[in-house]
Formats: C-alpha cells, structure tokens, sequence
C-alpha cells in the first residue's frame, strides 16, 4: 500500500468533489475554446473587419469571459483544495512528509487539469463546429465561407489551458505553504470571511471605480482625440479593470458591511443572514462578481442584434426614395426605359423617377492619421480626391430642395443628424480643379440633407464627399471632363408591390454585370491616392468584391445601388454570422450565470448546514430557517442580476449616446429593446434562483 | 420542573435493535444543577437529545413543567426550544460571522423581539459572565473558555426553564472548565436556573446538586452533594470506579 495507493481510493470514494471540480473546470475552458474557435474561425472573422466596432465588442465580450471563467475555476480550485486539505493533514499529523504530500498534490492537480483543460477544448471544439455548421447552413446564401478551426484559436485555448494550470499551481503552493497541521485539518470547515473593516467608504470607493472605469475605458480617448488631437490606443481598455474593482469593492460592501445604524430592529432582525453572508463573504462575492460580469457580457452581446438592426431600420426610414444609385457615364447601365420595360416585367410600376448628370471632379482635402505616438497629423493634399459634384438646379431637379449657392461656394450633402468626427470636418474641401487644371478656391456654406444620396460607408465624408456647386461654378469646373468622369444619379420609387423584391434583385443583377471598368472598384478606392500616397498600391482596391446573383450578400463595392426592397436580406442575411455569433455569446454567458448560480447556491446550503442545524437546536422553526435560507441564496442572485443589468443598459446608453451624443427615436427603441432583454434576463435568473432554492431546501431537509 | 417518566429510545440497524433508553425515569426540581455521568455507550447523550427534543423516543414522557413535549407539533417544538430551553453544546456552536454579543442575541433574534429588549439582557448577561470586555470581538478571536461562557450566557437570553449542556467543558483545559462551571453556578445563583449537564468530568460534576450516573441505558444510581465537594468528588469517583469494574 503506498501513498498514491491511498489517494486514488480516496479519490474513487469522494467523486462527488472530483466530479464537481471536473465539471467547473470543463466548463470554464469550454467556455473560453468555443468562444476563440468561434470568433477566429474564417467565417466569423469575415464577417468582423479588422478595427470595426464589431470587431471591439467581440474582443470585449471574450475579456468578460476570460475574466468571468478564470475566476469561477480560481474558486473551484480553492473549493477543491479546502476539501483536499483535510486529507492532507490528517496524513501530515500521522507523520507523511510535507514534501511527499506536495509532490503527490502537485501531480495529482497539474494530471486532473491537463486532462479537464483538454476535455474543455474538446467539448468546446464540437460546440463550436456545431453552431459554426449551423450558421454555414443558415447562411448558405450569402455566404462562402464555410466555417473552420483556425490555428489561432486552439493555439489560444491551449494557452489559456495553461494558465489556469498555473493557477492551479499557484494556489496549491499557497495551500500547501501552511505548516500548522490543525489549520490544514480543519480549513475544509473554514469558511472564507470576509475582511471586517468594511465601511462606507469601500461603498463610495466602489462606485467612483466602476464609473471612472467606465468613463476612462470608453470616453477618455474620445475626449483626447477630440480636445488634443492624439489618439491613445486599445490600451485604454484597460481602464475598465478599475470598473471590475469597483464592482467587486460594491458588492465586498453589500455582502460585509451590516451596521446597527438607524434602524436597529431591522439590522438585528436580519443579524444570523448577515453574519452567515459575511463569514462565506469572500467565496460569496467572487461568484457574484462572475455573475454579474458574465450578466454584463450576455446583455451586451445580444444588444447587438437590435442595435445593428434598430440603426439599419432607422437609416432606411430615413431614406426618401426607394432606389438610389449611380454610375459613371461609360458604363452601358440600364437607362430609364429600360428601368420601366423591367418594372413591368415584374408588375412593379416605377413612380417619380429623376436621373440627373454629376461630375466627379479632383479637389483638395484632408488627411488625418494617427501617428506612431498616437498624436493626430492632419495633411492637406492638393488632389485629395474625385468629389461627386451636382449643380444647384441639377440637385432641386433631383430632390426638391432648393439651394440659394453664391458662387465660390459649395453644399455638403449629408444625412440627418450627421456630425463631424476627429477624422473628418465638413469643410475639408476648399478648392476644385478644372479639366484644364484651374483651380476653384470655394468656401463651405453649410450642409443638405438627403441621405438617399449618401451611399458610401464614411457617410458622404472625406473622400466619398456630394457636394452641391452654383450652377455657374459647376459649368466651368466639368466642362471637358471626360465621359469617365460623368456620371448619372438615379432616384425612382415604386408602388407598393408584392414583386419589388424580383424587380430589384433583377435590377442589381443587371446594374452589377454591366458596371465600367472603372466602376469595378473597392469602397475605399481613390483615384487620386497615388498622387499623395507613395505607398498605396492602387491594384490593391481593382476589382470589387460582388455577386450580381446574391444581392444579400456582403459587398465590397464603391458603386453599390441602395435598393431599399433588399435592404432587409441584405442586412439581416449580411449579418447572419455576426447575429449568430453575439447569440451563441450571449447563451453561453448566460449558461454560465445558471450554472455558477447554481453551484454557488448548493455551496451555501452545503457549508452553512451545519449552522442550519445548530440554530434549528436554538429553536429556530422552519419557517425562519426557510426565510433564511431563501435570503442566503437569493443574495447570490438578485444583487449581481441587478448590478449586472444596470451595468450593462448604462454601458449600452452611454455607446448609443457617445456616437454622436444625441439619443436618436430608434436608439430609444434599441434601448426599450434593451429593457426587454434585460427583464427576460430577470426572469431566467429568477428561475434559477427558485430552482436552486427548492434543490437546496431538499438538501437541508428544509421542504 | 424537569419529568422523565418511563422513557425508552432504541435504534434500529438493519435487523439488529439496540435498546438505548431503557426505562429512565427521574426529576429535576427547580433552580437545580444536575450532571448525568456514565461511561461511553450508557445513553447520556441520547437522554439528552430527547429531553432536547433532537430526536423522538419510543415510549414514556417527558414533561416540561407540566408540559408533555411528546404531544408538541414541529412548530411548538422550535418555540419551546427557543423560549424554554438554553443550550450548551461541547463544540460551542457559535456563530463565527457574529462577534460574541451578536451572538448570545441570536435566541431573542429568532424570537424577533424588541432591539432594546435584545441589548439590555444581552450586556447584562455578558457583564454577569465576565466577557463584556471582549462584546466586540469575533468568536475566533477569543479562547474556548470565552467561547463557552459566551454559549452560557446566549443559552440564558431568553430566561429559559431549563439549561440543557451537552460535555460543556469536554473541549477546555481545566482553569477555563472551572470558569465555564463557575458561570452555571452564577447563573444558579442570580437567576436561579436549572441546568441539567451530561459530562464525563467528575471534577466539572462535583459542583451539581446532584448526579445521575448511567449505565446500559439505565439509571444506575442518583447521587446528592451534601455541600461537601470534595466528598462529593470523592463519592462520585467510587461510583465510576464501581461502574468500570472497579478499575
């Protein structure tokens, strides 16, 4: 009979504690692998430029549940080596060296890790594979990437395997640094109490930290950028740490901090609920804190759905017409009888249809980077770009607005509400260029709106700038340019019909396969990039990614139409992968928040029977046990549901407001939306909660 | 005060029955301090249990002043526990989150009386029992004779009938073991409480009125303190020497 004889029946008799810190360890990596897998696969890393807000929110979320998994394994762990500790001193009181028993719990702890770390991967492997196959399936039609396992991802769970390796490390060295045996025997019914200096201030502490968190991690850069024109970086991302801290420092205070105060009958009445709280506090308010930020992390996650959809919705009420296109002069693109013979093939009868003339013509503009110190360096080129430039009375013909332009000035077509930004003013164009190479100096005078004129993705700003000129003006400047260099604005609506869907993707196949050479270009080309960028490879932005037969899918295309009939497809099947993914995000979240809730609940029952039992012989009935026990259990509930939610609706405020620091109707109706979400949050939680509760009752024999 | 008439409690194993109780009958009168003695396996501790209503018995009484405990619903139980009963367990049983004063609340807490009410007997008793001084601290702060007088004291909050203590001195060293005793006959002495202690401390029994000494599940004798202690002590080392064969 040796040592590791006696462990692995010790091991075989207690599977209960092995099988839960198994299942807590499992958990948190498959966790953590599906997550990687599922946002460094091809098909989610499509769907995320590099640098979009997509993109940020995804990074986000995985630091929420990085954080929210290292800490509930951390627990699991400590849970584990509390249980493991009485065997330990037992065998050191009957005389095992220190030494011996540290390198059989080392073994034993890196062995179980190692496998759990590899099961977690595995698990979270087939999680990812089906809900990637699942989203290939669903968006089959718009998509061509088919979802994998990338190289990245695994190689990222298999690092983040090994840190909570370390941890685990770590917290057994900790475990096994205690030299007085009785402490070693008896730290399986020890507790974890919390601190007892516990005062308000830790309260107003916790508070300035989540909100200077918040304000530093998504303002600060904001705020410099704009007041001193130096961008700081991802790494103020990192301020939203202090917000954790914070957090936790609130919930310490929540859990700890039960004073007679004002109101001594309520503080007595409540003492046995504060006194069992504080001296698990420590244990308690880590699970908590998991729970809110994983809270945190599945509310943002699904608001994404609505915000993409809500902000797309909003931009398609705002259009005034139902198709909005242009093109340049040398394309064979269908003209207007062509648009009527196709609309009656489908039974769609095409209303107000005005096509007017536009000049893309070479004019100055800025140029702003951030240097390699984050500083913003603004350069004015010359020939900045081609500007799509309409004529005064070629733009009332086309709108019905009319413009009173003197001459040397200019318009800037804009949607509602637009606003500048650190990269781009409304007046960074003051000077065109004439075929001849003269140059106009012109002075901006002020804004249009029409956003069914705004087609490119800078929202009409920086080189993709629509500017109105005096008719004048206009005459002189596109006088000999070029058929290449003209172009044609369409605007048509048409009748409501069951057809217009037929009719438009017909028309953007069309449009699509009978584009110019010049036209087959990215978003982001600019032709006069060249002339001031030494490094741009023009080759790079030739050749526009679209497929005339599958409109919903994603483009890559400076000439894209607006078809407003397809606007839906086009986004929510656009989107699919990305809706898809912010879901799976925000189901795994809140699975953990059930799960962590859960076992923390059946903790509190398990720890504090003994305690149950002890106040039940002072004469406690069971209704009071009961009243008690539902106050244990729903503290590891309802504050973090409720810190996490107001969390996560202040987060989302706080981004709708700070785009473009006016809270539009449909960021309302994202935020009622939020409401909602939150409130089904509430209610899953509550569940829980009731189902923990009857479990733990069961337990305690308290039914 | 205290009436155990005919009692019987046995446990069943598989098919196995053993008789733990086996017609114990005996009374504790008012403001008396009775040990029960006897050897381990003798029903000590059973006896105290049922008394405790912790667990049922199989036949005979027990009365409360005058209160059939038998004939108590679950709820009735609890009040009777909280309201005419005190307890001392050999463990202490505090409660490590509440500093000592908390502590010895916690019977009025359950009984959700009055906070004045609460505080007033609560600094009293704690002044009685020499451990105002350490009102603040936390129970893992003190030494085990503290504990247990801080146990003596919180079994006395709500001026029960009787003080049932289950080894109260089983875990401490002998000076705070005298403390813990010096702290019932205090509370004989100025509230004139009955306790009824099971113990395998001679010297700890020797302070009672009387002993009941046990064996095999039976009363085997029932011994009085004359007022000499030392006597007594004597007296009650004969009688467990009997008990052990005279060993």
């Amino acid at each position: 009979m040796t040592l590791s004889v006696l462990w692995s029946r010790l091991r075989k008799r207690n599977k209960k504690d092995y099988r839960q810190f198994q299942f807590c360890v499992v958990f948190a990596m498959m966790l953590v692998s599906s997550y990687l897998m599922m946002m460094y696969s091809p098909l989610a890393q499509r769907a995320m430029p590099e640098g979009g807000d997509t993109g940020k929110m995804a990074y986000l979320n995985l630091g929420i549940a990085v954080t929210g998994c290292t800490m509930f394994v951390w627990y699991a762990i400590r849970r584990f080596l509390r249980y493991k500790s009485r065997e330990i001193g037992i065998f050191m009181a009957l005389g095992a060296e220190k030494g011996m028993l540290s390198g059989a719990l080392f073994t034993e702890m890196s062995r179980m890790i190692s496998v759990y770390v590899l099961e977690g991967i595995l698990c979270g492997g087939v999680a990812a594979l089906i809900v990637g196959k699942m989203m290939e399936m669903i968006t089959e039609g718009v998509n061509d990437v088919p979802f994998g396992f990338s190289i990245i991802s695994i190689v990222g769970s298999v690092v983040y395997g090994l840190l909570l390796l370390l941890l685990a490390i770590v917290l057994t060295r900790q475990a096994m640094k205690r030299t007085n045996i009785m402490d070693v025997i008896n730290e399986q019914r020890k507790q974890e109490p919390m601190r007892k200096s516990v005062t308000k201030s830790y309260l107003v502490s916790g508070l300035i930290l989540t909100f200077a968190g918040i304000f530093l991690g998504y303002f600060l850069s904001i705020i410099v950028a704009q007041a001193a024109g130096k961008v700081l970086g991802g790494w103020t991302n990192g301020f939203y740490l202090l917000t954790i801290i914070g957090l936790y420092r609130i919930l310490v205070y929540s859990v700890s901090c039960h004073q007679r105060g004002r109101n001594p009958q309520k503080y007595y009445n409540n003492l046995l609920n504060y006194g069992m709280l504080k001296f698990q506090g420590s244990s308690i308010v880590k699970n908590m804190l998991v729970i809110t930020l994983l809270i945190v992390g599945g509310l943002y996650s699904i608001s994404y759905v609505p915000s993409m959809t809500g902000s797309q919705a909003a931009t398609e009420a705002a259009y005034q017409d139902d198709y909005s296109y242009r093109y340049l002069n040398d394309a064979k693109e269908p003209a207007k009888d062509e648009i009527y013979e196709l609309a009656k093939k489908h039974n769609v009868e095409v209303e107000n249809y005005r096509e007017t003339e536009y000049a893309s013509i070479v004019g100055n503009g800025v140029e702003r980077n951030a240097d390699d110190d984050g500083n913003i360096t603004e350069d004015v080129y010359e020939t900045y770009s081609e500007y799509d430039c309409i004529s005064a009375s070629n733009y009332e013909k086309l709108t019905g607005n009319k413009l009173d332009i003197p001459q040397g000035g200019y318009y800037l077509i804009q949607s509602k509400n637009s606003v500048e930004s650190t990269w781009f003013s409304f007046d960074d164009m003051s000077a065109l260029y004439a075929a001849d190479g003269e140059k106009m100096e012109l002075s901006y005078k002020g804004n249009t709106e029409y956003t069914s004129l705004i087609l490119t993705p800078n929202n009409g700003l920086g080189k993709d700038a629509r500017v109105v000129l005096n008719d004048k003006d206009y005459l002189k400047l596109s006088k000999g340019l070029p058929t290449e260099k003209m172009g044609t604005q369409v605007l048509f609506d048409t009748k409501d019909s069951k057809n217009e869907i037929a009719f438009a993707t017909e028309l953007y196949k069309e449009f699509v396969l009978r584009m110019s050479e010049n036209m087959d270009v990215m978003e982001y080309y600019n032709s006069q990039q060249k002339t001031w960028d030494k490094e741009i490879n023009e080759e790079d932005m030739i050749g526009a990614i679209v497929d005339p037969e599958m409109p919903a899918k994603s483009t890559d295309w400076l000439y894209k139409p607006l078809l407003t009939p397809l606007l839906d497809q086009q986004t929510i099947l656009g989107n699919a992968v990305r809706f898809m993914m912010f879901i799976y995000v925000s189901v795994i979240c809140f699975a953990a928040v059930g799960i962590i809730g859960y076992t923390r609940s059946q903790d509190v029952g398990g720890s504090n029977a003994q305690i149950f039992e002890d106040i039940k012989k002072l004469g406690a009935d069971k209704s009071y046990r009961r009243w008690l026990l539902k106050k244990q259990i729903s503290k590891v509930y309802v504050l973090s549901t409720i810190i996490g939610i107001v969390v996560a609706m202040g987060y989302q405020y706080m981004i709708l407001w700070g785009n473009d620091k006016v809270f539009l109707d449909y960021e309302r109706k994202i935020m009622v939306i939020a409401l909602v979400t939150s409130v089904l949050a509430a209610i899953y939680q509550y569940m829980m909660y009731r189902k923990s509760l009857k479990t733990v009752r069961s337990t305690l024999g308290l039914d | 005060m205290l009436k155990v008439e005919h009692l019987y409690k046995s446990y069943q194993t598989g098919k196995t029955k053993y008789e733990v109780l086996k017609d114990v009958s005996f009374e504790v009168e008012e403001g008396e301090f009775v040990a029960v003695m006897g050897p381990s396996g003798s029903g000590k501790t059973t006896l105290l249990n049922c008394i405790s209503c912790f667990i049922p018995y199989d036949k005979g009484e027990i009365r409360l002043k005058n209160v059939n405990l038998s004939a108590l619903d679950e709820k009735q139980i609890a009040k009777v526990r909280n309201e005419k009963l005190g307890f001392v367990f050999q463990d202490f049983m505090l409660l490590d989150g509440l500093n000592i004063m908390e502590n010895v609340c916690v019977p009025k807490v359950i009984r959700k009386e009055s906070y004045k009410v609460m505080e007033q007997k609560a600094k009293g008793l704690l002044s009685m029992f020499g451990i105002d001084q350490i009102a603040n601290k936390f129970p893992a702060e003190i030494s085990g004779g503290q504990k247990q007088r801080t146990a003596v004291a919180r079994a006395l909050m709500n001026d029960p009938f009787l003080i049932l203590a289950d080894e109260p001195t089983g875990n401490l060293d002998s000076r705070s073991s005298e403390a813990v005793i010096g702290a019932f006959l205090e509370a004989q002495k100025e509230l004139n409480a009955t306790t009824f202690m099971v113990t395998h401390d001679s010297f700890s029994a020797s302070y009672c009125d009387r002993v009941i000494v046990m064996k095999d599940g039976t009363v085997y004798t029932d011994l009085v303190n004359k007022g000499d202690r030392k006597a007594f002590l004597e007296e009650l080392l004969d009688v467990l020497r009997d008990l052990n064969g005279g060993e």
